[in-house]
């Protein structure tokens, strides 16, 4: 509880007054004489005993009077929050008081001797109660500054500018209804405040002190796909608030309250804070539409960045519809190759020309998605940007494009090196088959070479190297390939029974291996088998959908290696049934270099193979698995060409225009930036706009680039339930609005909190009334 | 009113310093209102005619004398027989009180003594005078001359309320002098034990005295009037009580009420007639009480 006059509490001592008169200014009875004093005395101790209740009853409500006056003249109020907890409080006293001057009145006569003590027991039971929740009142309160409306605040005005905003709804966008009540808000805080606005893209944040620059930077607001999150712009807003100097902190936060909006894995964190900085006052101002009605194509997913020639490339869009069902068309459109674009002319940006590859039309149910997949095939080389996007129009404009990038390349040349006794064919023909060979279509175009001719080969010339059960390797060959790793080279190794213990754990071979090598298991009588445990990590992608029926158990694994200890950064990808590791993949620098504990290049006519993963009867599982090991090998060290907004961008330059200044077209189509190539990778941190990134050096070369698309479900909808809000920002701490006028209601009333002067007044002219009431009645003379 | 019955009232009759012009004040202006003649009808022996007044009763009209004349006559008798009276006056402090009143309980009763006497005297009977507090003061033994009127009230001319009192012991000690059967006419605020005093009254009873009980308050004993704290003091035990005279009236009625009561039923039970009388209150309730037992006697 606060008062706006709290000097005026000092009045309090008024009280006083009755009290002095009561005890010192008593007085002096008239004297007389009265012969018939005999009739006075028979009743005169049980009078005297009413008329000193009757007299302290009149000091009570004339102390009280005087007291609630006082109360009500300084203006008390308290946080709206702990209204609920006063109100009791103020009922409990209320009744305490009475309670207490019934059992007082009941206590002048005997015989209400047994109600006087229930009625006492009672008062005291409720003084207790009392007692108890006052504390409680005051901690609801701690720290909430009461008092003027017209003190200057803090505020931080957090707006989320996800492109959910954009939103479009009676020709406003969510944004724009936010910027109107923010801009009004703004210029409502009183004088001296200091404002910061904070949105997605804010780095840093800065309080104004001057109310039309704050006004000028909510207008300002624009759609930023990327950036933070608005459970993170507030924790940042929070940090700020605390360590602000000014007494009254107030947060208002600007938001379509969408599930994708508070969906945050930081809520806990948030919900900390605020019960931390209870002085912070929380308005949450909801600009959500009603009836949303928006089709977005929420996901779109490619089947690589990056393929060899002749390979197809799968797309699958993911469509929503929200609100009422709708029947939309959903176009691919690639762009053709051009050297020559981008350009900048007369302040326009230049693009390839696309043409639509595929039109297709869904029928979309209320509140349902649709996969909708594409194939795209027979890409010449190089690198092609295109789109998929929906035509027609709705709420929501952004979310009905998503854009691709991938690159048709060479096949990947694999060197793959055979030790002694080693048979390459088995995974040859799985990563090549014959029939893809004949086509043109393999992925990877394989060079085999027996372990012997390691040391005249260029590793440099290839992408990825395998080697099957490798015998003793020399130190040079070690450090060949430690060094092939660092550089984005893949290393593949299958160990059988070549492997040299000594040579494997010496000190060169460990700048490869990604742990000791410890002893050979053999399973005898007992049936291992490769055993997944799921299937999250991307080369076992290709299984995910049918995971638990892939019969891994039908191939049988008979002998395997064990390691000591496993490198920190070391991660064992699939282990055996016994729960000794099968595959381990151990990231060097841009490289990758994975072991596999088993051999798979016996020839089973020579000695017992070590497993049966490629020669069991239909070995499709190892098959798939093989290919997605290489693939996921030689991917690791290819350019990523989709990303999401916010990740930062990596894009490999060509060899030839290593060192070259190279021109960023965002798909803003600003004017080009210049950037700098480092050790042939241009880094681009800022990906907040979606679209297609295009770089080209200022000559001739081919165009490099990426594409950004917005996270995937981001612009869905859905209205968080407050119940989720209350989890994630306490409950009771903040205050939600829709309007200026609610948002301007819920200020005052956290700022000035409940007034509670009406009620004081009331309270004493009723007690004045009581009490006059009740010394007429003690005093009246009968006639 | 006429201006006599006016000489009824208390804070009239303060006026006339003399007491014997007040008992004839008194009786004059109660005779007046009584529309009868009290004077006549009590004695047997023949003294005069004269006309027939409205008030007469009609059965002393002689009827001879209509059959002769035509015109009514009533006669009139010289009393034959004397009634003894005793006028018992309470010489205590308390019966000097007066709060606002023109008259002090005792100078009340003295008046109305003062009246009585001069009734009785002017009707031959014997009258005589005892004070008391503590004990029996004075005593005047009765006679009916004319001078006992004077004998009478100079002595209650000269008497001062001052002492305690034993209104119980004093009345068992005018029971024990009284040789005769006589109207005991008793006048005192009875501010005693109650149970004590009746005692004595039964004695008095006992001997066939007629007892008339002229319990005299003040008025402000009788309403209470006062405000707000007082500090009330006994003029006789000096005792002091602080009451809040506003709460505390209505308690204090209805005690003097059941004081009073207590007196009322048990003097009814035993045959003795019992006055209420304040101050305020004019004189003519005592004096009929005197006539109305008075009558009953014959």
């Amino acid at each position: 509880m606060q008062f706006a006059n709290l000097s005026l509490l000092l009045g309090g001592a008024l009280v006083s007054i009755p009290i002095i008169l009561h005890l010192v200014m008593r007085q002096e009875p008239k004297h007389f004489e009265f012969p018939a004093l005999r009739f006075v005395k028979q009743k005169n101790i049980q009078n005297q005993r009413r008329l000193q209740l009757k007299h302290w009853i009149l000091l009570l409500l004339r102390c009280c009077a005087i007291f609630f006056l006082v109360l009500a003249l300084a203006l008390p109020s308290v946080a709206s929050s702990a209204v609920g907890t006063w109100l009791i409080i103020g009922l409990l006293g209320f009744a305490t008081v009475i309670v207490g001057l019934l059992a007082g009145a009941s206590w002048g006569s005997p015989k209400t001797k047994r109600l006087a003590i229930g009625l006492t027991s009672v008062a005291v039971l409720l003084f207790v109660g009392l007692l108890a929740l006052l504390p409680f009142a005051l901690s609801q309160e701690k720290g909430t500054l009461l008092g003027d409306q017209e003190a200057p605040v803090a505020a931080v005005f957090v707006f989320d500018t996800s492109p959910r905003m954009e939103y479009e709804q009676q020709n406003e966008s969510r944004l724009a209804v936010a910027q109107r009540i923010g801009g009004y808000l703004a210029g409502q805080l009183p004088d001296e405040s200091e404002i910061a606005i904070v949105d997605r893209a804010t780095r840093g944040i800065v309080f104004a002190t001057n109310t039309g620059a704050a006004q000028q930077a909510i207008t300002g607001l624009e759609i930023k796909p990327g950036g933070d999150d608005v459970v993170d712009l507030l924790l940042d807003a929070l940090d700020k608030l605390e360590a602000h100097e000014k007494k009254r902190k107030e947060l208002y936060v600007f938001s379509d309250l969408s599930t994708a909006a508070w969906d945050s894995a930081r809520a806990d964190r948030l919900k900390k804070r605020l019960e931390e900085l209870t002085d912070v006052a929380v308005y949450l101002l909801d600009v959500s539409a009603e009836n949303i009605s928006n089709t977005s194509i929420s996901n779109l997913t490619i089947s690589a960045d990056s393929v060899s020639r002749n390979t197809d490339i799968y797309l699958q869009a993911e469509l929503f519809q929200e609100g009422p069902s709708s029947e939309r068309s959903i176009e691919l459109y690639l762009e053709k190759q051009d050297p020559a674009l981008p350009i900048i002319e007369d302040g326009i940006l230049l693009l390839p020309e696309a043409t639509r590859r595929h039109r297709q039309t869904v029928k979309l149910a209320s509140d349902q998605g649709a996969l909708i997949p594409f194939k795209l095939a027979g890409l010449e080389e190089g690198l092609h940007h295109g789109w998929v996007q929906l035509t027609g129009k709705d709420g929501l404009a952004i979310d009905d494009r998503r854009w691709f990038s991938v690159e048709v390349r060479e096949p990947w040349d694999l060197l793959v090196v055979e030790g002694q006794n080693a048979r390459s064919s088995d995974l040859v023909d799985a990563l090549a088959p014959p029939a893809f060979l004949a086509s043109d279509r393999a992925a990877f175009e394989i060079e085999v070479i027996s372990q012997s001719k390691l040391e005249n080969t260029d590793l440099d010339l290839f992408d990825s190297v395998i080697l099957l059960d490798p015998g003793t390797l020399s130190a040079r060959n070690w450090r060949d390939f430690d060094r092939f790793v660092r550089r984005g080279g893949g290393l593949a190794m299958f160990l059988g029974s070549n492997a040299d213990l000594s040579n494997v754990n010496s000190e060169e071979a460990q700048l490869v291996m990604p742990g000791k090598l410890a002893r050979q298991w053999r399973a005898g009588q007992r049936n291992w088998f490769l055993a997944p445990e799921d299937y999250q990590h991307q080369m076992l992608a290709s299984f995910r959908e049918i995971g638990t029926s892939v019969p891994w158990n039908k191939f049988p694994v008979y002998r395997h290696w064990s390691f000591d200890s496993l490198a920190e950064d070391a991660n064992v990808i699939v282990r055996y049934n016994n729960g000794v590791p099968a595959l381990i993949e151990q990231a060097k620098q841009k490289g990758t270099v994975l072991v596999f504990t088993s051999s798979i290049s016996d020839d089973p006519a020579t000695k017992a193979a070590w497993n049966e993963l490629f020669t069991s009867f239909e070995s499709w599982p190892f098959f798939v698995f093989s290919n997605s090991m290489v693939k996921y090998m030689v991917q690791k060290s290819e350019g990523k060409f989709n990303y999401l907004t916010g990740q930062r961008a990596i894009v490999a330059t060509d060899d030839n225009e290593a060192g070259k200044t190279h021109l960023l077209f965002t798909p803003h189509g600003d004017d080009p930036q210049e950037v700098t190539p480092e050790a042939n990778t241009i880094n681009i941190p800022f990906t907040h706009s979606i679209g297609s990134y295009r770089l080209r050096t200022t000559g001739s070369g081919n165009p490099i680039g990426f594409s950004v698309n917005l996270l995937p479900k981001s612009t869905r909808m859905a209205k968080v339930e407050l119940s989720t809000l209350d989890e994630i920002l306490g409950e009771s701490r903040y205050h939600l609005a829709q309007t200026q006028e609610e948002v301007v209601r819920e200020q005052g009333e956290v700022r000035v909190g409940r007034k509670f002067y009406a009620y004081f007044l009331l309270l004493a002219a009723f007690l004045l009334g009581l009490e006059y009431a009740l010394s007429n009645r003690f005093y009246q003379t009968e006639l | 009113m006429s201006a006599i019955e006016s000489y009824l009232k208390p804070e009239v009759i303060r006026q006339i310093s003399r007491l014997d012009l007040r008992a004839q004040f008194l009786v004059k202006g109660f005779m007046q209102g009584l529309h009868a003649s009290p004077y006549h009808g009590f004695s047997v022996e023949f003294s005069e005619h004269r006309r027939y007044e409205p008030g007469d009763d009609p059965k002393d009209i002689d009827w001879l004398v209509y059959a002769k004349t035509d015109r009514y006559y009533v006669k009139k008798f010289e009393a034959e027989t004397n009634i003894t009276g005793y006028l018992v006056m309470d010489l205590s402090r308390s019966m000097g009180y007066t709060y606002r009143q023109e008259m002090t309980k005792f100078d009340y009763c003295i008046s109305l003594a003062a009246a009585l006497c001069y009734m009785m005297v002017h009707q031959q009977d014997p009258v005589g005078l005892v004070t008391f507090d503590t004990k029996i003061r004075t005593s005047l033994p009765p006679k009916s001359k004319r001078q006992q009127f004077g004998n009478v009230l100079s002595l209650l001319a000269n008497l001062k309320p001052t002492g305690d009192t034993d209104i119980a012991h004093s009345l068992s000690q005018l029971a024990a002098m009284l040789k005769h059967k006589s109207v005991v006419m008793i006048f005192s605020d009875l501010l005693g034990d109650p149970d004590m005093v009746m005692q004595s009254l039964y004695r008095l009873r006992h001997r066939h005295h007629d007892v008339i009980l002229f319990h005299v308050l003040d008025e402000a004993e009788v309403t209470f009037p006062f405000d707000g704290m007082v500090e009330l003091e006994d003029p006789e035990s000096l005792e002091k009580i602080k009451v809040d005279a506003n709460n505390y009236r209505a308690d204090y009625l209805k005690e003097l009420e059941e004081f009073r009561g207590k007196y009322r039923s048990e003097c009814f039970q035993s045959g003795i007639d019992y006055v209420e009388l304040d101050t305020s209150m004019q004189f003519d309730k005592a004096l009929l009480e005197y006539l109305i037992r008075r009558q009953a006697r014959f």
